[in-house]
């Protein structure tokens, strides 16, 4: 009994581990082994089959059954795609696994007409796989977007305003101001309002919707924050953007963001689990998709012309307020070398419009055009535009840097501003920078002085009359401007260099493992000494000399077996055969002979000395 | 007798060849030294044709700088810079094609961004001398490890050694990589080319990239490529608006 009892513990622990064992391998058959076979497919889908020319469209490509995402978005006229993002997805549905990848791209359009998105393609280990291609169009500015709803079935959209009683999300979107300048940057706040509780994911950036207004571009990542209102607390996400307006008048605009709420939806079972409210809502609640369009309330703006009176010239566009600051380097050159003046204007406003500020007189200057960053200072419209501009003198005389100008308008003065730096100080090496008449005479002089010293000055001359002259030797023709590595002689005696190398490496290795090994010595040994004595007995059997004979035998074997028993070749008697050896060793025969022929004189026949040397060198190759 | 005839005609033949190679060879330094003389005289764009018909049976540094120097004279700056390039990689050292791109440069105002420590360190030599350098090193540090170890040197005395040549050839590996990365760029010849958003004709500008100017090309579709230039901005450009340096 109690055997029975012991096996029937140890029956039930090793069942509890096969079990626990066909578990593992049950859920890395479902984690693992479907993913290797499912079949990979790609799909493709755009979020809008029409969009206007100011806004971008949403083009999702899904990758399922691999985690490769190894495609090429194909190019397509006037239009550019924008990389987003990319997600993976891994789910398990009644048993059924399957994994995801989702890359989204914005689709910006350069003009209007219709397009097609070719066919997307993806390398699988079945072949190539593909989506269909897609058709859209894009329509002139202000044109209502279609937007086509992802999935048309299980879900209800619901649209709601702010102003609805019982709002489970809203959008507020809050002007800095309501008039502004056409081209002008007007900072808007866009807030939008999910009730405590709601799971919420977004489909879209909150989009602009109404005519004569364009909307920047917004972060991807808003703000997330916490507000409470009127005693409901609600999960808020802010972006901090800009509109600017494009066409004169008073314009209706709103903002609308498309996302899908998880609403939880209650069962109402007779069954309910103990009655209780928990249980309930644990048991008895599933959640439920609902697609929405969040949209603030349509707002009045208006945009007004610029003035026409005193516009400055050199106007560009810029609208806002804006300082300017230059510096150059180095302000002390050889004749010849460029400045680098650096223009910087920072403050707030539509920085896409400022241009480099002009140079208030460009005489005994060349210049170049410039470049120009724009480095962001946080909030939309403000930061500051740093120019680089090479200017070279012209001039020996040239003694500052000249001023550069630049004009804006300002919306809060309403008028056009027009701002100069001072010009900066500069010196040509070898020109004094004096001021002053006296001082004038006097540099004149030394530039005069200068020019007889130095033949020929860079500033003074095309440069390109200093070239170096040309070569007169046509020299070896036959260059090729290819790498060495590439050149078919070098990778020959590469290939014979390393192959060389390689012969070495191994013949040292070989090397090496015999001086290591004692064994390997001693056979090589015992090999070298058995050719060298059967040559000799060889010889001695050719000569019929049957003395000479056996002494040699005696000798390769006291040699073979003195190696074998690491004792003295001499030392080793016909007793030490006897004792070692079996006893029909044909050894023992051979040695007995030799014995007796030393001592006694006993010759063998020619007959004898043959058998004798097949069974020493039978016995003797035995040994290693 | 028969065998007799055999060597003479061979010898024959043998000659004939060398003379053919003698003649062509004198040719074109004739050609070489004409294209000089219409440099000389001013005549650039019979100088220019003259180069370009030598570069069709190959091309070696002088070649490569006399044709850039002619461009330069006649205004185009863009193969002006090809053509010192393409000397410079023939041969890193010729101090004349150095000061007269540096020279043409300046003039274009095409100015470089000043080189960090590590591009100075690649730009000391050019790619098929750190090739070989890197090569020499490389054999050098096997034969000290493998040749027999002999009295007079040591055993740290041959490791020494031996990482003394490692780090030669790890030091040229660097300045292999580091020219390599620029050796298949090239060069804007078209004076109006435009970087574009995609590569269309009808596709917008980001703007113009001057003549002159070195590229990376990247990726292709049709007849353009995705470059980047040396300022970091980088678009679609006509594949006709630039040329390679390294024509292979």
């Amino acid at each position: 009994m109690e055997y029975l009892k012991t096996y029937t513990r140890k029956s039930g622990v090793g069942r509890r581990r096969g079990i626990a064992a066909v578990c593992v391998l049950f859920l890395a058959c479902i984690l693992w082994v479907p993913p290797l076979f499912a079949a990979v497919e790609i799909s493709a889908s755009l979020n809008a089959n029409s969009f206007p020319l100011d806004r971008v469209a949403t083009l999702t490509v899904t990758v399922s059954g691999s985690s490769s995402t190894d495609i090429q978005i194909p190019e397509v006229d006037g239009i550019q795609f924008h990389a987003r993002g990319k997600s993976s997805q891994f789910e398990m549905i009644n048993g059924s696994f399957s994994s995801s990848v989702v890359l989204t791209y914005l689709v910006q359009a350069y003009r209007v007409g219709k397009f097609t998105i070719p066919a997307i393609t993806l390398n699988t280990r079945d072949g190539l796989s593909s989506t269909q291609p897609i058709r859209f169009e894009v329509t002139s500015s202000g044109t209502r977007t279609a937007i086509s709803t992802p999935s048309q079935t299980g879900t209800a959209s619901t649209r709601l305003r702010s102003g609805e009683a019982d709002k489970v999300a809203f959008m507020r979107v809050t002007p800095e101001k309501k008039t502004s300048y056409s081209g002008e940057i007007l900072p808007v706040q866009i807030k939008v309002y999910f009730r405590d509780g709601i799971k919420a994911n977004l489909n879209s950036l909150p989009q602009l919707s109404g005519e004569g207004f364009v909307l920047q571009q917004l972060e991807r990542e808003p703000v997330q924050t916490r507000e409470m209102i009127n005693n409901t607390r609600y999960s808020v996400l802010t972006w901090n953007s800009a509109l600017s307006g494009i066409k004169e008048g008073k314009h209706t605009v709103s903002l609308e963001l498309e996302a899908t709420l998880l609403v939880r939806q209650q069962r109402h079972n007779a069954r309910s689990m103990f009655n209780d409210p928990f249980f309930g809502s644990f048991f008895d609640s599933s959640y439920s998709e609902k697609q929405v369009t969040v949209a603030s309330p349509k707002m009045e703006l208006t945009v007004l012309g610029l003035p026409e009176k005193d516009r400055p010239a050199d106007f560009a566009g810029a609208i806002g307020e804006f300082s300017l600051k230059t510096t150059a380097v180095p302000l002390e050159v050889e004749p010849g070398d460029p400045v680098t003046l650096t223009t910087t204007i920072s403050g707030h406003g539509n920085f896409d419009r400022v241009q480099a500020p002009k140079l208030v007189s460009e005489d005994g200057w060349k210049t170049y055009t410039p470049s120009s960053e724009f480095l962001k200072d946080g909030s939309p419209g403000r930061g500051k535009k740093v120019f680089e501009q090479a200017l070279v003198a012209r001039k020996k005389d040239v003694t500052e840097v000249p001023a550069v100008s630049f004009s804006y308008f300002d919306p809060r003065a309403k008028r056009y501003e027009t701002i100069t730096s001072a010009p900066i100080p500069f010196t040509v090496k070898g020109i004094q920078n004096t001021t002053g008449e006296s001082q004038s005479r006097q540099k004149e002089q030394s530039v005069q002085q200068e020019s007889r010293s130095v033949p020929a000055p860079a500033v003074t001359e095309p440069p390109l009359k200093t070239l170096a002259p040309l070569h007169l030797g046509s020299g070896d023709m036959d260059g090729q401007i290819t790498p060495l590595f590439n050149r078919l002689w070098f990778r020959l005696l590469g290939g014979v260099l390393l192959l060389g190398l390689t012969t070495v490496i191994v013949l040292r290795a070989k090397a090496a493992r015999f001086a290591a090994n004692p064994v390997l010595q001693r056979d090589q040994a015992m090999k070298h000494l058995l050719a060298l004595r059967e040559k000799e007995i060889a010889g001695a059997q050719i000569a019929a000399d049957s003395r000479r004979f056996l002494a040699l035998c005696r000798t390769a074997i006291q040699e073979q077996l003195g190696l074998l028993w690491e004792t003295e070749a001499g030392a080793i008697t016909l007793a030490d055969l006897q004792r070692r050896l079996p006893e029909n060793s044909g050894l023992i025969t051979i040695f007995t002979a030799a014995e007796q022929s030393a001592y006694s004189g006993q010759e063998l026949s020619a007959k004898e000395m043959q058998k004798f040397t097949t069974i020493l060198k039978k016995e003797l190759e035995g040994l290693v | 007798m028969r065998i007799n005839d055999r060597r003479f005609i061979g010898v024959f033949v043998c000659l004939l060849l060398l003379a053919r190679i003698g003649w062509a060879g004198d040719n074109r330094q004739t050609l070489f030294q004409e294209a000089g003389q219409a440099y000389s005289s001013g005549d650039y764009a019979v100088a220019i044709e003259k180069y370009e018909g030598l570069r069709a049976d190959g091309g070696s540094a002088a070649l490569f700088y006399n044709l850039a120097n002619s461009y330069a004279q006649s205004g185009q700056s863009g193969r002006a810079i090809l053509n010192y390039e393409r000397a410079l990689r023939l041969e890193p050292g010729d101090s004349d094609a150095r000061g007269n791109l540096e020279l043409l440069r300046r003039e274009k105002g095409l100015f470089q961004t000043e080189k960090n420590l590590q591009q100075q360190f690649v730009g000391l030599l050019g790619m098929n001398q750190w090739t070989g350098l890197a090569a020499v090193g490389f054999v050098l540090f096997w034969l000290v490890l493998l040749l027999p170890m002999t009295s007079t040197m040591k055993r740290a005395s041959r490791y020494l050694l031996a990482g003394i040549f490692l780090l030669l050839t790890c030091a040229a590996g660097y300045g292999v990589y580091g020219q390599y990365q620029h050796w298949y760029e090239g060069v804007v010849v078209s004076p109006d080319a435009r970087l574009r958003v995609s590569p269309f004709s009808s596709a917008a500008s980001i703007g113009t990239i001057q003549e002159g100017r070195l590229v990376h090309p990247g990726k292709a579709h049709g007849d353009f490529f995705l470059v980047e230039d040396e300022t970091g901005r980088s678009g679609w450009l006509e594949s006709s608006a630039f040329e390679p340096i390294c024509e292979e």
